[in-house]
């Protein structure tokens, strides 16, 4: 029987439930904030014929504000925000979040924070599922499918023990030359570098992305336009609003954007009858009946409405504990095969490269993406070399062929001192989020361990760390919060279970990442995608 | 100061710092971007007294940038004088035409060292220079603020 389901948020999780609910004939309403992007300036220019064809390019590559620029007080950052993505992230008047330990972003773009991603899709091996508490098996056959829809791309290689194989693998992207240097180099290294990691060994290989090698959905192939930082302008480079747009052509699809979901009004049994919103435009109050609720509005804002529906139930000072978030280290890298040679700036600009450490607990595996930069502003990495900057210029032009990045991805676990609560104000959608966190016992000598193994890598790969360039980001810089409502087996109020119902309501359930239990080193999105179609195909 | 002058003191600024980084004047648009972005936020906030003093002098010729920046690369990374730089870099990486220029390299291993070490050599040079002119500007500025004082 057909059902009417109400989905909060557009992100990874609610485009790709919401996409899934339609095929199997239920009715979908999706409340959105749903901010949309400027239409892509001259889609066909490359990165180069850009700067040279528009008529303001500093307006586009650094903005009027500056945004774009990497200032000397933003440590270690290596990439600029791209003017035209704030509107993803720009928060609302009146929005207010106090943290300690933590740095977050909220998404407000029609399709989420993941209109920013860098494409990374890696699934989940049955230790990180289990670690979780999502099934297996389910979830194999949703990677796949998840992975025909958005076109994923990679290749069987030394990283597949990691990165499990399932349906719907397209043919890599072409490697750049300095990636494909890279890749050479290791095949002749390989058992030096297995040894390596006290002995459980590092291992390269091309990552998984939702970025086609060839037209695949009605999305082109990549052109290598060099632009995928400032958005990808074809669209080969998937994100989740292309799945909204395929749910705009279902006549069962009621998509109601510019209103921000504040909480949830319930009767005496638990059950969700009325979701209660603000519009973004005027501030005023929008509120619609509900038959079926999911949360998908990225796990600290569905905590928030959480909290916020807690708090109005009556529950004075609220919280919710567990969050976690991947400890990332940028660490940018010299080749010394590489110097003098030039640097392809029609190349695909994100990582093409992955790196793994093995761990004897799979569930700690490290994952390291290989960036190699390209079409990146150079700005944000010669001002770091200790001299004048026309010196430190030319040096950097020089050796732009040669330059690398290598950003690290660390494991999280729930622990019961990250916490999201809600301060002050306890009338209707009012009151300060706060978020407090703190790293686990001994993660500075992880990291120090850690790094020192990709160091003793990159170097047997024939590539130089600088000294004084790494990078250890905030927590809350990689954007993938998870962790509050986790999923659990036994019957403990607000634990979801399995099948992403959350206990205490009756027809509430979480489709996003507030309901995993552990966070893995790999990008969670692609989990996100693959979970949310799970559910929709078992609960409903 | 008025905004026009300010532009004016920000455009003569622009025209220095350019002959600095790619050795001659800035194009119009350069000129006008880099005034632009002096809405960041990290160019908002006013110096100490050696700051200004530093971007006083960094203002005086493309070599007296050099030097200045030479002593902020290394103890002044923050200053208004790099924030500044790193601003106008920003605007000519991305201006029409003088990206190409700037993207300029040796081709092959061989030149590419020479240069490298070639700029090394200097850039110490300069550092140590740098560092002499900042500890005469504190210096200067040390002696002033105690007549200061003592003439109260």
């Amino acid at each position: 029987m057909a059902a009417s389901i109400t989905v909060i948020g557009s992100g990874p999780s609610g485009a790709h439930f919401a996409k899934t609910l339609l095929e199997r004939g239920h009715e979908v309403t999706m409340l959105d904030i749903g901010r949309e992007p400027d239409e892509p300036l001259l889609p066909d220019a490359s990165l180069l014929e850009l700067k040279d064809r528009l008529e303001d390019p500093g307006r586009y590559f650094i903005g009027n504000d500056g945004s774009g620029i990497v200032f000397p007080s933003e440590d270690g950052e290596v990439y600029g925000f791209p003017p035209g993505k704030r509107y993803i992230f720009d928060e609302p008047e009146g929005f207010e979040v106090r943290t300690s330990g933590f740095e977050p972003l909220f998404g407000y773009a029609r399709g989420g924070m993941a209109e920013a991603w860098t494409a990374g899709c890696y699934p989940y091996d049955e230790a990180e599922l289990a670690a979780i508490g999502l099934p297996a098996e389910a979830m194999h056959r949703a990677y796949g499918r998840i992975a025909e829809r958005i076109g994923v791309t990679g290749e069987r290689d030394d990283l597949t023990g990691f990165l499990p194989e399932h349906d719907g693998l397209l043919d890599p992207l072409p490697l750049d030359a300095h990636s494909a240097q890279i890749m050479s180099v290791y095949a002749r290294k390989r058992a030096r570098l297995r040894k390596m990691n006290d002995g459980l060994g590092v291992f390269l290989g091309r990552t998984r992305v939702a970025t086609l090698s060839r037209a695949h959905g009605g999305r082109p192939a990549c052109t290598r336009l060099g632009r995928c930082l400032w958005g990808c302008p074809t669209g080969a480079l998937y994100t989740p609003s292309a799945t909204l747009d395929a749910c705009m052509t279902d006549p069962r699809f009621r998509y109601v954007a510019g209103v921000r979901a504040l909480y949830l009004e319930t009767d005496h049994d638990g059950k969700v009858i009325r979701v209660h919103a603000r519009r973004e435009s005027d501030g005023s109050a929008y509120s619609e009946p509900v038959e079926r609720v999911a949360l998908a509005a990225g796990a600290l804002a569905s905590t928030e409405i959480v909290l916020r529906t807690l708090a109005r139930n009556g529950q004075p000072r609220p919280e919710l504990r567990g969050l976690m978030d991947n400890r990332q280290v940028l660490l940018p890298f010299v080749n010394l095969r590489r110097i003098g040679a030039p640097y392809e700036p029609d190349s695909y600009q994100y990582h093409l490269l992955g790196m793994g450490l093995a761990d004897a607990d799979p569930t700690k595996y490290v994952h390291c993406q290989v960036t190699t930069l390209g079409t990146a502003l150079m700005h944000p990495i010669v001002q770091k070399l200790p001299f004048d900057l026309a010196t430190s210029w030319r040096i950097g032009a020089a050796l732009h062929g040669a330059l690398g990045l290598v950003n690290v991805n660390f494991c999280d676990d729930r622990r019961e001192t990250n916490r999201v609560r809600l301060e002050g104000g306890q009338s209707e959608g009012s009151g300060a989020l706060c978020i407090d966190y703190s790293p686990a016992a001994g993660e500075s000598a992880r990291l120090t361990k850690t790094l020192r193994v990709i160091r003793a890598a990159l170097t047997t790969l024939g590539c130089v760390v600088p000294p004084g360039m790494a990078h250890v980001r905030p927590m809350g810089a990689s954007v993938h919060y998870t962790g509050t409502l986790p999923i659990s087996t036994h019957d403990e109020p607000l634990t979801t279970e399995p099948s992403g119902k959350l206990r205490g309501f009756s027809n509430l359930w979480v489709v996003d990442g507030a309901s995993f239990g552990f966070l893995p080193a790999k990008n969670v999105t692609f989990t996100l995608m693959a979970n949310a179609h799970r559910i929709a195909e078992s609960a409903f | 100061m008025t905004a026009s002058s300010h532009e004016a003191l920000l455009a003569r600024e622009c025209e220095v710092f350019t002959r600095f980084l790619i050795g001659r004047p800035p194009s119009e648009y350069v000129v006008r971007r880099y005034v632009i972005g002096h809405r960041a936020e990290a160019l908002a906030a006013t110096g100490d007294r050696l700051d200004d003093a530093i971007l006083q002098f960094a203002r005086r010729s493309p070599f007296a940038t050099r030097v200045c920046d030479a002593y902020a690369s290394v103890l002044g990374r923050r200053s208004r004088l790099r924030c500044k730089l790193v601003l106008l870099l920003a605007v000519l990486e991305t201006a029409p035409q003088i990206h190409r220029e700037l993207e300029r390299a040796p081709a092959g291993v061989a030149p590419t060292l020479v240069m490298l070490v070639g700029r090394g050599i200097a850039a110490i040079g300069l550092l140590a220079l740098g560092a002499v002119v900042v500890v005469g500007a504190r210096l200067t500025l040390g002696f002033a603020a105690a007549r200061s004082r003592l003439g109260r």
